[in-house]
């Protein structure tokens, strides 16, 4: 972890406007790297650059973007660190992913709005699994256990619920439109 | 890399995606993630979306954690999960009390002004809001998951208005089936099968648990799945480790059970009153009758009775199906196999659909007068364009998928046969007029524009007016070794009121197939072997699993006749090669 100079005072509007971007810098990161958990510390470090980088921004005027493109580099940093973990896509499809994520960060607050009344939509059973599955020692295997089934069986349900999600996201970002 | 996706592959991506969520994909898999969200910005897109909702679902998750002092967000009526690492939902600190500790550290005492505190609370509501959603789902019962599956059908009929049901297809706690005619087996998650006879009306209650409501089953109990129960309206059949049958008469709940292997528990309560149970053992070879006799309240009455011989059904027929059929014999309609449309069975996973297009007009019936050599009723098709439209070139088809390996196995050497009658080819003089008979990997609603090369054999009549080798003539599309798809002429001219008999020898494994013709009844031509027209392996295209018969048509200037092409198909038969 990078250390913040301590004689540095962070002006209120950058503090607003860095805490207002957390989830669209965390999305942008998590795209990225492909693993929500991993994203929370390169999401840390990205914080640290871009309270570092304050002097910048009365200057800036897409905060997002200027976001995103530091987190891109912290991003491309940590793989250099992490060479040896599986599952990374070369810096060419990276590179594609990152424009895409870009662009759907710009409109991560309607997503999340999308995503709370689609959470309500889901039937009562559907949203429990779903809130089990990210809430605490929620691994698929755990709630299999839990609920004496296949941890496949599981992995099936939530990639129905998933996929009824991303669905209904969809649809209300285009009714928004 | 294309801009759009076939749906198949958009399903493939999402379900992929899912696994990498839940930690459960293994590398083989992961190269076919990477490969599809490398092949168009579609894909891309769903990937990005996918990847926005895992991290909202963590972030929530997260400020739950961070903006409350409870350890554990579940109600008490959930078992308590034990404590392990968990990869996904670690004690990794949160990302933004995480970041803030951070600030505060760095000593920006303005922090603890009210604006920001209201800033912070403001970050924390959607927490809040997820902590009331999963403590409030929390009190709910089990989630909705699969308990069993479709694993077998036979000449299965659904009642009217019920979708039909393929093979493979996910059973939900509480989902009816509703069979008229046939036999299904239902596959418990725990184990049990269940072969259930139409008509029959059968929930799945649970995975060890199925609710019948009318009509018979015979329940086959593997070792360690005992008890598992088969509930009717008055009684209730719990399995001590064997194979029993159960027979309700109507929903009045007069029922029979006869135990084949093993002994069962059966049940009873008195009506409206649960709690006055009675319990009575059958053993093998034993049959008894529950019957209602007096007011309501009064207790069924059990009577042991001589094993009925022909009641239940305990096998699937053995034999698999010898051969795909589709010769139109049951006329139009959307409740049996070998009607137009049809349903899905006995190897075929759909029945047939018609596609649209842009100043096409197609019509289908099924005719019975002047049959195809002989035979009974054919389905025609007609399709007309206009002249003058503003397409150049428009194209669609009939089509009906195939069961790979519910019938017929279709990844093995099989063979294809059908006869086509020619009724009307008006104005079939351009290269971009064609008519065709092949099979695809995908469907035609997923061809887009070009219709790209995914057939696998592909017999063709192209208009006179092309200088390609088919013009006018049957024709042979394959794709050569130095992979460019080229044509082979069979010689044998497409005309008007000609019916042409096709046989196909398809060897998927082998990539190959080997087409004979006869005309009219007459005698067979036998053509060398041809390859198959898309790339990649027979598993890649997934063995051509439609049948497709499609035709396209060029258009001409407006003033020119009705452009017209008229065929009758019948006599569909797929069987071992």
């Amino acid at each position: 972890m990078r250390e913040l100079s301590h004689d540095k005072t962070l002006p209120e509007p950058f503090v607003r406007i860095l805490l207002a971007n957390q989830g669209n810098i965390y999305a942008y990161i998590t795209s990225l790297l492909g693993d929500p958990r991993l994203a929370e510390e390169v999401l840390q470090e990205t914080n640290v650059v871009l309270c570092r980088q304050v002097d910048q921004f009365p200057s800036i005027t897409n905060f997002t973007a200027w976001a995103c493109r530091i987190a891109y580099f912290e991003v491309m940093t940590y793989r250099k660190q992490r060479q040896r973990d599986r599952h990374m896509f070369d810096d060419h499809l990276l590179d594609l992913v990152a424009q895409e994520a870009n662009s759907q960060a710009e409109e991560f607050e309607q997503r999340h709005g999308a995503l709370a009344e689609c959470l309500a939509e889901l039937s009562e059973l559907q949203r429990k699994l779903i809130t089990r599955r990210y809430g605490p020692a929620g691994s698929v295997q755990a709630i299999a256990r839990e609920y004496g089934r296949s941890p496949g069986a599981i992995s099936q349900s939530l990639y129905r619920i998933r996929t009824a999600l991303l669905k209904c996201i969809r649809r209300r970002l285009a009714l928004a439109e | 890399m294309s801009g759009e996706m076939a749906s198949d592959d958009s399903d493939k991506l999402l379900r992929l995606l899912s696994l990498k969520a839940d930690e459960l994909l293994n590398d083989e898999q992961w190269e076919e993630l990477v490969a599809l969200v490398s092949s168009s910005t579609q894909a891309r897109r769903i990937y990005v979306e996918h990847m926005f909702l895992q991290a909202m679902m963590h972030r929530m998750a997260r400020l739950t954690k961070a903006s409350t002092a409870l350890p554990e967000p579940l109600g008490p009526d959930v078992a308590a999960p034990r404590e392990e690492p968990d990869r996904a939902t670690g004690p990794a600190r949160s990302p933004i009390l995480g970041f803030l500790g951070d600030v505060f550290q760095a000593g920006t005492n303005f922090l603890a002004r009210p604006p920001v505190l209201t800033l912070l609370l403001a970050v924390g509501l959607p927490g809040i809001l997820f902590l009331i959603l999963v403590l409030h789902v929390a009190r709910q019962p089990a989630p909705v998951v699969p308990v069993a599956q479709l694993t077998q059908t036979h000449q299965c009929v659904w009642d009217k208005g019920d979708k039909p049901l393929p093979v493979g297809k996910d059973l939900f706690a509480g989902e009816q089936l509703r069979l008229s005619e046939g036999l299904v087996e239902i596959t418990f998650d725990k184990g049990a099968k269940v072969l259930l006879k139409g008509p029959a009306t059968f929930d799945a209650s649970s995975n060890g648990q199925g609710f019948l409501h009318a009509g018979s089953l015979v329940a086959n109990v593997p070792k360690g799945s005992e008890g598992f129960t088969v509930r009717t309206p008055n009684a209730t059949v719990i399995d001590l480790g064997t194979e029993f049958g159960v027979f309700v008469e109507d929903e009045k709940g007069i029922a029979e059970v006869q135990v084949f292997q093993g002994n069962v528990e059966l049940q009873t309560a008195a009506q409206g009153k649960p709690q006055k149970t009675s319990c009575q053992r059958v053993q093998a070879g034993g049959a008894v009758r529950i019957t209602l006799v007096g007011q309501k309240g009064a207790s069924p009455v059990i009577s042991k009775i001589t094993p009925p011989v022909n009641r239940f059904v305990r096998r699937m027929p053995s034999t698999p199906v010898e051969a795909i059929v589709a010769d139109f014999s049951g006329g139009e309609g959307n409740t049996q196999v070998d009607q137009f449309p049809g349903v899905a069975g006995s190897g075929w996973a759909t029945g047939w659909s018609v596609g649209e297009a842009k100043e096409l007009k197609c019509v289908t019936s099924i005719e019975q007068d002047n049959p195809l050599l002989g035979g009974g009723k054919y389905l025609r098709v007609l399709v007309e364009r206009e002249s003058g439209g503003a397409h150049a070139s428009t194209a669609t088809a009939v089509e009906r998928r195939l069961a790979l390996t519910n019938g017929v196995d279709l990844t093995k050497p099989h063979v294809v046969s059908l006869n086509l009658r020619i009724d009307v080819l008006n104005r079939f003089t351009e290269a971009g007029d064609w008519l065709s008979i092949c099979s695809r990997s995908i469907p035609h609603t997923e061809l887009g524009h070009g219709w790209p090369a995914s057939s696998g054999w592909h017999i063709c009549v192209v208009g006179k007016g092309s200088k390609r080798a088919k013009s006018g003539n049957w024709a042979f599309l394959q794709r050569n070794k130095k992979g460019h798809v080229t044509d082979v002429n069979s010689g044998i001219p497409a005309r008007e009121g000609n019916t042409y008999s096709f046989r196909i020898l398809v060897d998927p494994p082998a990539r190959q197939w080997t087409p004979s013709i006869a005309v009219n009844g007459g005698k067979w031509t036998t053509f060398k072997p041809m390859e198959m027209r898309s790339k990649g392996t027979a598993k890649k295209n997934k063995y051509w699993p439609f049948l497709h018969l499609y035709w396209r048509m060029e258009g001409g200037n407006k003033g020119e006749d009705v452009e017209k092409t008229g065929f009758s198909v019948d006599s569909i038969r797929i069987t071992p090669g």
